[in-house]
């Protein structure tokens, strides 16, 4: 996918982080975000996601590489580069003394609104949290997941052109994650460009429309699902319970993969199986496949040296 | 211009909310810090300058503890706890999260004076109410704020820090000589005396209290130590980390 300057919203090239004691934790990064766009960032713990996100931000000065947000250059112009932001740190506390109406108010005053922008887009943002009741209360008193979807809040306030969500529903119930993924659909027809870290694939379904995969501290592949499912190859699994009683119980149950249902059923009549499922490849399915063949790979590294 | 000072005033702002809900605490660490200096009087006749030198110097002492100990361990808290992400991933400069937070300082350090002196009242101590203790707060609540913003942004661990701004504002005051006349030191610690701003707050609040007013060269240097210390915590600060 090639994108001009204007339609681009983050540009990384070439972005390399080498922490003082000699961890590689971002090697060779290159990706660009479309502004309209929500990019879903996916890897396990550790993977690189979230040093990714804090350079960007720039929260975190990188070893070497170009990082612009909206045109600006990050690393040499950071303050400028934020004010084009709105961040959902993946670690940030908020301030326990202050309630839920004086963090958006304080914040998107931060940001330069007059008090009558912050008053009404505060009510909706309010609103659209389902923060109604818990408007006057301090944040002491909440639970993790209403201080989350503040924190959401806090990052839309200004109603920036790119939003960074490091982990933006971590702790979040069902319904608080329909919440924020309307939100989130709401800014991207708004032409906002996101970029999200998540653990859930779901998320990642539902809300992007392009993936990034992310091991080793390296961008494994970038694609929409449709592109990642052509990419492995195979669009359905079958799962089905082994014949092989010798097996311990949980590796009874077994999944493999195929390009077709023909092909999936022919492996079943194969193997003599007259109990399965066949499905559809899921992100999920596609995520284990590219992480864990980078995941063996980086631990067959490590025994080697 | 502008707009650094609306980013200052909202982290004021921002800070100040937390006295308003937490200010018997702060009342109360500054009695229990400076009230037991009060018990010396008992161990006999005080004259009325040694007298003056003692409330001085339970004052410098406070504000001290709330300068460097108060300032370092709220920035060490916010930036361990994760509340400074919020200001450090807005569009918004370091100088004015600084700036803001010393202004904080500020307050405390007037509510730990205003303790002080209430203290002194009560222990029967007499002092002259003046103009210039605003200022000489000011001035001494913030001339070691540098410090603290380092001590803030290069620990590793919020503990550390924690305890490290503790005993650097114990250290500073211990080794100013705000109790007594510099002259009692020994030599080398007289030096050592001269480094450290607490030592000319002595002397300010010592003359301003017995209701003396010349205290410019005092105040110049304390000014001095504001300014050069606030300017190297703003430059050393990793708002940016490496």
């Amino acid at each position: 996918m090639t994108m001009n300057d204007e339609q681009v919203a983050i540009r990384v090239v070439d972005l390399r982080k080498r922490y003082s004691g000699g961890t590689i934790a971002n090697e060779g990064i290159n990706l660009a975000v479309e502004r309209g766009e929500v990019f879903a960032l996916l890897g396990h713990n550790g993977a690189g996601k979230t040093t990714l996100v804090r350079q960007i931000t720039g929260e975190l000065m990188p070893t070497s590489g170009e990082i612009t947000v909206c045109g600006v250059d990050v690393l040499r112009r950071p303050r400028e580069a934020r004010r084009f932001l709105g961040v959902v740190p993946q670690e940030a506390e908020l301030f326990g003394h202050l309630t839920v109406m004086e963090h958006l108010y304080y914040f998107g005053r931060l940001r330069g609104l007059d008090r009558k922008t912050v008053a009404s887009r505060s009510e909706d943002l309010i609103r659209h949290l389902n923060l109604v009741e818990h408007v006057r209360k301090a944040t002491s008193q909440l639970s993790g997941g209403l201080k989350r979807k503040l924190l959401v809040g806090i990052a839309m306030i200004a109603r920036p052109p790119v939003l960074i969500l490091d982990e933006p529903t971590t702790g979040l119930d069902p319904f608080s994650r329909h919440e924020v993924w309307s939100l989130v659909r709401q800014c991207q027809l708004a032409g906002t460009a996101v970029l999200l870290t998540t653990h859930y694939m779901d998320e990642a379904e539902n809300l992007a429309d392009r993936v990034g995969i992310v091991s080793g501290g390296s961008l494994l592949t970038v694609g929409t699902v449709e592109e990642l499912h052509a990419r492995i190859g195979h669009r359905y699994r079958l799962t089905f319970g082994s014949p092989d009683q010798e097996r311990p119980g949980h590796l009874r149950r077994l999944t493999e993969y195929g390009a077709t249902v023909a092909d999936l059923q022919s492996r079943a009549a194969e193997l003599g199986l007259d109990e399965y499922s066949v499905a559809r490849t899921s992100l999920e399915d596609i995520y284990m496949e590219i992480a864990g063949q980078q995941l063996c790979r980086e631990v067959h590294r490590a025994a080697m040296a | 211009m502008q707009r650094w000072l609306n980013e200052t005033a909202i982290v004021f702002a921002i800070e100040f909310r937390r006295f308003l809900t937490e200010w018997p605490v702060y009342l109360l660490v500054s009695v229990i810090a400076t009230a037991p200096l009060f018990l010396i009087r008992l161990a006999g006749e005080f004259s009325s300058l040694e007298d003056t030198r003692l409330l001085a110097g339970a004052v410098v002492f406070g504000l001290g503890l709330q300068s460097i100990n108060g300032t370092g361990q709220l920035m060490v808290s916010e930036r361990f706890e994760g509340q400074m992400k919020l200001f450090r991933t807005a569009p918004m400069s370091k100088a004015a999260y600084v700036v803001g937070v010393t202004l904080f300082t500020v307050v405390m350090a007037t509510v730990s004076t205003v303790a002080v002196l209430g203290l002194g009242a009560a222990a029967g101590i007499p002092f002259e109410l003046s103009p210039l203790l605003l200022p000489l707060v000011i001035m001494t609540g913030a001339s070691l704020t540098g410090f603290s913003v380092l001590i803030a942004t290069n620990a590793r661990t919020a503990s550390g820090g924690a305890l490290l701004a503790s005993a650097l504002g114990v250290l500073v005051a211990m080794l100013s000589p705000i109790f007594y006349p510099i002259e009692r030191l020994p030599v080398a610690l007289q030096w050592l005396a001269h480094l450290s701003p607490f030592t000319y707050a002595g002397e300010a609040f010592t003359e301003v209290l017995s209701g003396g007013a010349s205290v410019l060269s005092q105040s110049l240097i304390l000014l001095g130590f504001m300014v050069a210390t606030s300017a190297i915590g703003i430059a050393r600060m990793q708002w940016r980390e490496r």
